[in-house]
């Protein structure tokens, strides 16, 4: 059977964002319980919360690929992987704020906008980029 | 046979950087307040990360090549010229760092573009640290090139794109007024954009020599 690396890559970030996304609303619902909801927009949260997942999902999948062919060594993935989701952290940070104070959607379109942009950039990336790490 | 011509490029690179220093620290430059004379840290610090952006640049595209055609050479060149980035990218800290101690009063400050400064430092690290856990040199060399070209476009992001977006003190972001605005009679321009072209010359040429030691090494294990 052929293998087409560029599936399994798409595969695998679809997988890691769904999982992402579940682990976040099952933290989400903890907290609510725990302690009281403080969240004014909670569609906002939750379009950030998906954003998020996807950015988060397609970096680490392929930084984890990357560590893996470094003989799976944990401490690379964290050195790797932290600077390079900065960018996707801060963008999110802003926007649930936002979110938490209840501000118009108005407001955090250009988050939404920035979120947008460095997800496609971030999934385009890794989609070019896989082939050449699964070819040996 | 053995080289011991100089390119002309070189002489360029000495004149234009002797050239930098001088006019650099003894032309006039507009008196403005707070300011004073630091004002021409811009012919010393903007240069630095100028130079190493171009050399980032031209890191990815010999990681490109390397991908495309993968021999050896293109590594050397993706590998030296992101080093010598990340050193320029140092001397940018450091020189930002001296600035920011007589016009903010201290050293360093949690402003977004002096954090995203470091953090796009720590990422170049970190394809160091990635290049070294590899023995295999084939390997290293792709895996390399497959990071660097993932790490390019985020590292731009977060130190010119993000850093403007956001509150900040640094000159140029955040609203705040960019060289441009200061420099009213454009005499700073005539230091500053030569000072630019001999900082990403002599980082171009600290390459080549880094390249040069590289490929004798290579041929010497060979």
């Amino acid at each position: 059977m052929e293998c087409y690396p560029q599936a399994l890559i798409v595969a695998k970030i679809i997988y890691n964002s769904f999982l992402v996304v579940v682990l976040s609303l099952m933290g989400f619902v903890l907290y609510s319980m725990m302690m009281s909801n403080e969240i004014a927009s909670l569609q906002q949260f939750f379009v950030c919360l998906v954003l998020a997942s996807i950015g988060f999902s397609s970096t680490f999948t392929l930084v984890s690929a990357i560590a893996a062919k470094a003989g799976n060594n944990a401490s690379l993935m964290a050195v790797m992987s932290i600077p390079l989701v900065t960018p996707l952290l801060i963008l999110v940070l802003k926007f649930s704020k936002n979110a938490i104070d209840g501000l118009p959607w108005s407001s955090s379109m250009d988050e939404m906008i920035q979120l947008g942009a460095l997800n496609t950039l971030l999934l385009t990336l890794s989609y070019i980029l896989f082939p050449f790490l699964w070819r040996s | 046979m053995l080289n011991t011509k100089i390119n002309w490029w070189k002489y360029l690179t000495i004149a234009l950087v002797i050239y930098t220093v001088v006019a650099g620290l003894l032309t006039e430059v507009p008196r403005l307040p707070i300011l004073n004379e630091t004002i021409r840290n811009l012919y010393f610090h903007v240069p630095m990360w100028f130079c190493m952006t171009v050399l980032l640049l031209i890191s990815v595209i010999y990681s490109i090549l390397y991908l495309v055609k993968p021999e050896i050479k293109n590594d050397f060149y993706a590998v030296e010229t992101a080093n010598t980035g990340i050193f320029f990218g140092i001397l940018g800290l450091i020189t930002g760092s001296i600035w920011a101690k007589y016009t903010w009063g201290t050293f360093w400050t949690s402003d977004p573009k002096l954090n995203a400064a470091a953090i796009g430092e720590l990422i170049y690290i970190a394809y160091i640290i990635l290049r070294g856990s590899f023995q295999d040199e084939q390997q290293r060399a792709r895996i390399g090139a497959v990071y660097n070209l993932f790490a390019f476009p985020i590292f731009i992001s977060i130190i010119y794109i993000i850093p403007r977006l956001t509150d900040s003190l640094h000159p140029g972001n955040g609203g705040n007024p960019a060289f441009s605005q200061y420099d009213l009679d454009s005499r700073m321009r005539l230091v500053f954009y030569p000072a630019v072209a001999g900082f990403i010359l002599l980082g171009v040429w600290f390459t080549s020599l880094r390249v040069r030691l590289r490929m004798i090494e290579y041929q010497i294990e060979q």
